[in-house]
């Protein structure tokens, strides 16, 4: 018998009878001190159904490795306070040297194998997720090191993908894969956004969820889900499905947006919200055994360079009119998630539609040209535009960096204001009492984009610089 | 009497289950993608209206009234939803 379980543990876990000469029981408890650290309380959290799985698998073996004839196991979960039990394992044998041993084993396996992980709170305040009872210690190298391999994220990649904030819109066919990937990546900040419970015909494309989740809300099971996977990263849930009402307030949190939802109405609010915002968007659909994927940055080309008016829902195929195997989401939302891992490490490839073909397993790719006059990334009213972009700048001039902190860190600016684009206080009052107000990002595209949607909030004294942070000299 | 032209047609998405096939030849005096586009949906009676379709020609998107050239590749790419 394995267990995980909540409530304090208290009793014993055997009854044996009196063939069973010895019975060895071993009580893992938390302890005030770990690797120097005084330790206050400790948290524990498993992969509940794959640990009891394990657990019970461990127990198989050890009844037909060593001649006992029963043992157990309990591991609690939750937040435990000093000294109390977190793990108790008991064998019963007729001798005592065979329970002594089989306990050890038990102990050693569920350590080694059974996914639970720790959260240590320290009396200095801070945490730290370890894996369970310290043997192997999960830590984030470890997790992340074939990643950190691969020439194109390495330990810098590794860490904007930390600072990275993106939201999965849609916890269905495309965003299930989308979430795993992105967790196990190590996407520091994830959000997921969905108004769905879990109904039995989204089960055979939705593998985050399972027949016993029928009725629960998906956001839900996603986060929790997504959290097991990777203890290192925060997930965040919004229960609401995304409307205009709410797309700017909860869009505004993030910098990368997945949409992974299935109607026009919200793809095409998606794609108008992001291009406002200056948020990345990764936008996939399916239909049938075909699959679309657009990457779409904040300048533009966007999906009404396409089509400038959302095709009414309803005029091509759903997956509920038409039907849809499971993979075909799957392969899309597993794309999704490449892409927006390829834009947070800078590999992003933008404003190219690719056609996934699944029946003849081809893709095909077709560059969107950006319309001028798109109602969503077009040029806007000239007389917003004008005289938009300088190069000399003045002492009295409000500078304001607005890359984000994983840019700053490796090409820092001194002598002038960071506010990242992602955080930026249109309310600050500094922006208005300045003279003028003058953005820097990387090569100018943001910080252009920033100043003319600022310009068309009433801050006419906004400002671009004309290149990016490496060439500017502040006076 | 107009220049007949061999055009190569693929179709993606709802177009390939309207159509039944993933591509063809066709041989036709349509000038435009506008114009084949017309020409297949009465031949085949395909639903949707000409301006949801996009047409790429020969890999890049192209205006439905572009001209099209004996061998060119015509995409017909219909938006998609689903999720």
């Amino acid at each position: 018998m394995f267990r995980i379980v909540r409530a304090t543990i208290t009793e014993p876990l055997l009854d044996p009878d009196s063939s069973a000469g010895g019975v060895v029981t071993f009580d893992g408890r938390v302890r005030d001190l770990n690797e120097g650290q005084a330790v206050q309380a400790l948290e524990y959290e498993a992969l509940v159904d794959l640990a009891v799985k394990e657990g019970e698998r461990i127990i198989e073996e050890a009844l037909q490795r060593f001649p006992i004839s029963a043992s157990a196991c309990v591991h609690r979960v939750g937040l435990l306070q000093l000294g109390e039990i977190a793990i108790r394992v008991e064998v019963a044998a007729a001798h005592r040297r065979a329970a002594f041993d089989a306990c050890e084993f038990i102990v050693d396996e569920v350590k080694r194998r059974v996914p639970i992980w720790k959260k240590e709170h320290y009396t200095s305040g801070a945490t730290d997720w370890i894996n369970a009872h310290g043997n192997q210690m999960v830590t984030d190298d470890a997790f992340y090191s074939r990643q950190i391999r691969l020439p194109e994220v390495g330990e810098e990649g590794q860490n904007r993908l930390k600072h990275a904030r993106v939201l999965v819109i849609g916890a269905g066919g495309l965003g299930c894969p989308a979430m795993l990937y992105l967790a196990g990546a190590g996407v520091g900040h994830l959000g997921v956004a969905d108004g769905d419970q879990v109904d039995p015909s989204n089960l055979h494309r939705q593998p985050l969820y399972q027949a016993s989740d029928i009725g629960s809300p998906k956001t839900h099971l996603a986060a929790e889900r997504a959290r097991s996977l990777n203890p290192f990263i925060d997930v965040r849930e919004h229960h609401s499905r995304i409307t205009a009402r709410n797309a700017e307030s909860t869009l505004s949190e993030y910098d990368l947006i997945l949409d992974c939802t299935d109607n026009f109405k919200a793809k095409f609010l998606l794609n108008d919200t992001c291009v406002r915002l200056g948020k990345q968007l990764i936008s996939a659909s399916v239909d049938r055994f075909d699959g679309q994927l657009l990457a779409i940055s904040s300048e533009g080309p966007c999906m009404r360079c396409l089509w400038p008016e959302a095709p009414e829902d309803g005029c091509v195929g759903s997956c509920e009119d038409d039907g849809v195997l499971g993979y075909v989401p799957g392969v899309l939302g597993a794309l999704q998630a490449g892409e927006a891992i390829k834009c947070i490490l800078g590999l992003g490839l933008y404003g190219v539609l690719t056609l996934v073909d699944l029946r003849d397993v081809t893709t095909s790719q077709v560059k969107l040209r950006k319309n001028p006059d798109c109602p969503t990334c077009g040029e806007g009213t000239p007389a917003i535009r004008d005289g938009l972009f300088v190069s000399d700048l003045h002492s009295t001039d409000l500078i304001i960096d607005i890359r984000e902190p994983y840019e700053t860190i490796v090409q820092p600016l001194n002598r002038v204001k960071q506010m990242p684009m992602s955080n930026f206080d249109v309310t600050d009052k500094a922006l208005k009492e300045a003279n003028r107000v003058i953005l820097v990002c990387a090569k100018g595209l943001r910080s252009a984009h920033l100043a003319v949607h600022l310009r068309q909030m009433g801050l006419t004294n906004v400002f671009s610089y004309d290149g990016g942070a490496s060439d500017i000299s502040i006076p | 009497m107009s220049v007949k032209r061999a055009i190569h047609i693929r179709y993606f998405a709802s177009m390939r289950e309207h159509r039944g096939l993933g591509s063809e030849t066709v041989l036709t005096t349509a000038a435009s993608p506008a114009a084949l586009y017309g020409e297949l949906a009465e031949a085949h009676n395909f639903r949707l209206p000409q301006s949801l379709i996009r047409f790429a020609l020969n890999g890049e998107f192209a205006e439905a009234s572009a001209l099209l050239n004996h061998g060119d590749e015509l995409c017909l790419i219909p938006p998609v939803a689903g999720g």
